[in-house]
């Protein structure tokens, strides 16, 4: 065993009683634990702190108006049953539905709860991401525990989703990775996935920007 | 003609009434975005005095689907009663 960290990535994962589910009630607070962690830039854009961010993330979550909320999301189960990984994915009309879902449940449920200035640069963050057409399959999220990371979770995460998604018929899987984040882009790059564009979220009031990279791989 | 509907949908997303189009629709008209959506759908529930639930705002996602449910709920504008 060399330890190198490339060979580690590289390496096939042992997932000997590991599990999978879509099963997320009673497991909410572990996947918004992971969820943020595919999803640190955009938080930082949309929130002012960390304890605002998991608020508005969970009241989403609990209103099922996430797009990582059941049943777009897949977890990896280790053999005690902690969540150690994650991926969301929603076609076309999923993710139209959950925005509107999420845009509902802020209006009716987070009053309150929700600032406006937060509302804004949500909007101004969904308009930035990338266009995704019918038979296409979007990435919303996929993070692996800090535990984990480094061991080839989230090569085979990205292979369950994509044999998923094939099987359901998408022919090709789309994603936005926030430029800054140059660790996920080298990811996807390894797997294959490639630039089409990008989107620019600017919030004039806090002086925050937000450039997320567009990306696809074609089935 | 009057057509309280598509004014208040054009004042939502800032944009004059007469652009708003009986196909205009969540996602594919000009800044008709899920936050807009709502936005309308308050508007309407003010100008109107009814109150839509969760499922009716999910559902009801063009200038046409409105229409016809203010119609059926007998709150039409003017253009849908014929006016």
């Amino acid at each position: 065993m060399t330890g190198a960290q490339s060979d580690r990535r590289r390496a096939v994962p042992d997932l000997t009683g590991y599990s999978i589910t879509s099963e997320v009630a009673g497991r909410e607070e572990s996947l918004l634990e992971l969820e943020g962690l595919a999803s640190l830039a955009a938080n930082a854009f949309v929130f002012d702190d960390d304890e605002r961010s998991l608020a508005v993330r969970r009241l989403l979550l609990l209103c099922g108006a996430a797009e990582f909320a059941a049943p777009s999301t897949t977890l990896l189960l280790d053999p005690v049953g902690t969540p150690v990984g994650m991926y969301a994915v929603c076609s076309a009309g999923d993710l139209s539905s959950r925005r509107l879902a999420g845009a509902v449940a802020v209006a009716r449920r987070g009053r309150g709860l929700v600032r406006p200035d937060e509302v804004r640069r949500m909007q101004r963050l969904a308009a930035a991401q990338a266009p995704v057409v019918d038979g296409d399959v979007y990435l919303a999220r996929i993070a692996v525990a800090s535990s984990a990371a480094g061991t080839g979770v989230g090569r085979w995460l990205l292979s369950h989703m994509f044999d998923a998604a094939r099987d359901a018929g998408f022919t090709r899987c789309v994603l936005d990775v926030a430029d800054e984040n140059t660790h996920a882009g080298a990811f996807y790059a390894r797997a294959g996935f490639t630039e089409f564009g990008t989107g620019v979220a600017h919030d004039e009031d806090t002086g925050r920007s937000c450039t997320l990279r567009h990306l696809a791989y074609t089935f | 003609m009057s057509d309280r509907l598509r004014q208040l949908v054009g004042e939502t997303l800032e944009v004059p009434p007469e652009s708003v189009t009986d196909d205009a629709a969540y996602g594919t008209f000009k800044g008709w975005d899920s936050i807009n959506h709502v936005r309308i759908i308050f508007a309407i529930e003010d100008a109107f005095g009814i109150a839509l639930s969760d499922d009716e705002v999910m559902q009801l996602r063009s200038l046409a689907a409105i229409r016809a449910c203010l119609a059926g709920r007998g709150v039409g504008d003017d253009e849908s009663s014929g006016a």
